[in-house]
């Protein structure tokens, strides 16, 4: 099946606060969940989309066109990405929530990678800090831990 | 779809330090914690306990060590295990391995020409002890015992390269296939024999 821009029809999407977004199709199938729709003859009009929010949708469609569009560079959309990315930590829980649902690989693996970095070369301090994450060990076993992953640290 | 309904995640983006990540499935940590190196994914697992039990689980390290040390690795590693056989955690394995990783080889430089130099030998004792390398006795090409006892220091500033200095010829008498253990600070030798067949006492 040809999924040129030009031949493209517009799909409507619902999502799950009702907002309906108008779509081209051969951006919207960049999520396998709606190919798989599209290719079966399944695709009603609107599409509901019961786990994606109206908000997340439109940024999770915002990143299916940039990266539907063929002239784009592979530079330019790494810039883009990372662009892409900068976010608040509830909006990159929702952005991957609808990245698994929607099942589109390339948004979820980033968002994933954007998530690691976050962690990654940081203090369990830090990394509690920056997820708000309560600290429920007593300094015993905190003491314990921290001697038992000694060997990763030296 | 076994999700949080879309009420929950209004709650979690209103709130002023969203911990979003707290929220977050199994499968969506293993991914993101399978990006990270060793270090961080223990940092996180310090963090809290159920992050510990997750960063923790054997399924995860199991796929860090295909990450690290390729699938055939892993995949012989587990058909060489018999199906009873206890199968050690994947974390333990891998904490193991790396340790192993930071033993080190280096080849001692040969020593200049005009530096004196024990001859080629076999069947010798060989000891660290008081930081230094002993080397007694053993037996040279063609069979015949030899007497010489040689001391190399290899204490702090050790500098790669070995200086020995013969300490003395004799005494032990000469001997091959010799056992020499250290106590403390000193060498205990027992036993051997020599090229004339005689046991040494």
């Amino acid at each position: 099946m040809s999924l040129s821009p030009s031949t493209s029809k517009m799909l409507s999407l619902k999502s799950s606060d009702g907002k309906v977004l108008e779509v081209e199709e051969h951006v919207a199938v960049l999520c396998e969940t709606i190919k798989s729709l599209v290719e079966d003859g399944c695709a009603d009009s609107p599409i509901p989309l019961a786990n994606v929010d109206g908000a997340t949708l439109g940024n999770v469609m915002e990143w299916c066109k940039k990266h539907a569009d063929q002239k784009a560079s592979a530079d330019d959309l790494e810039d883009w990405d990372a662009e892409f990315v900068e976010r608040d930590q509830g909006e990159l829980y929702h952005l991957i929530m609808a990245a698994n649902y929607l099942n589109i690989k390339g948004l979820l693996d980033l968002i994933c990678q954007k998530v690691a970095d976050m962690i990654k070369g940081k203090h369990p301090e830090k990394i509690r800090e920056i997820f708000n994450i309560e600290n429920d060990f007593t300094p015993e076993q905190q003491e314990q831990i921290r001697k038992d992953n000694s060997w990763a640290f030296e | 779809m076994a999700e949080p309904s879309t009420s929950s995640f209004t709650t979690i983006t209103t709130s002023s330090n969203g911990s979003s990540i707290t929220h977050m499935a199994q499968d969506h940590l293993f991914s993101i914690l399978l990006l990270l190196p060793i270090d961080s994914v223990l940092s996180f697992a310090m963090t809290c306990k159920r992050f510990r039990s997750l960063a923790y689980s054997d399924t995860l390290w199991e796929s860090i060590c295909r990450r690290d040390w390729g699938h055939s690795f892993v995949d012989a590693l587990k058909s060489s295990i018999e199906p009873k056989q206890h199968q050690l955690p994947w974390m333990k394995l891998y904490k193991q391995v790396s340790q192993l990783d930071t033993v080190s080889c280096q080849r001692l430089s040969d020593p200049d020409g005009d530096m004196l130099f024990p001859t080629p030998r076999a069947s010798h004792s060989f000891n660290f002890v008081s930081d230094c390398l002993v080397l007694f006795g053993g037996g040279c090409e063609g069979g015949r015992h030899l007497d010489d006892t040689w001391v190399a220091y290899v204490g702090n500033d050790f500098q790669r390269m070995l200086k020995w200095q013969k300490i003395s010829s004799g005494i032990p008498s000469g001997r091959f296939g010799h056992t020499c253990v250290v106590i403390g600070d000193s060498l205990v030798l027992f036993g051997g024999i020599n090229d004339h067949g005689i046991p040494s006492k």
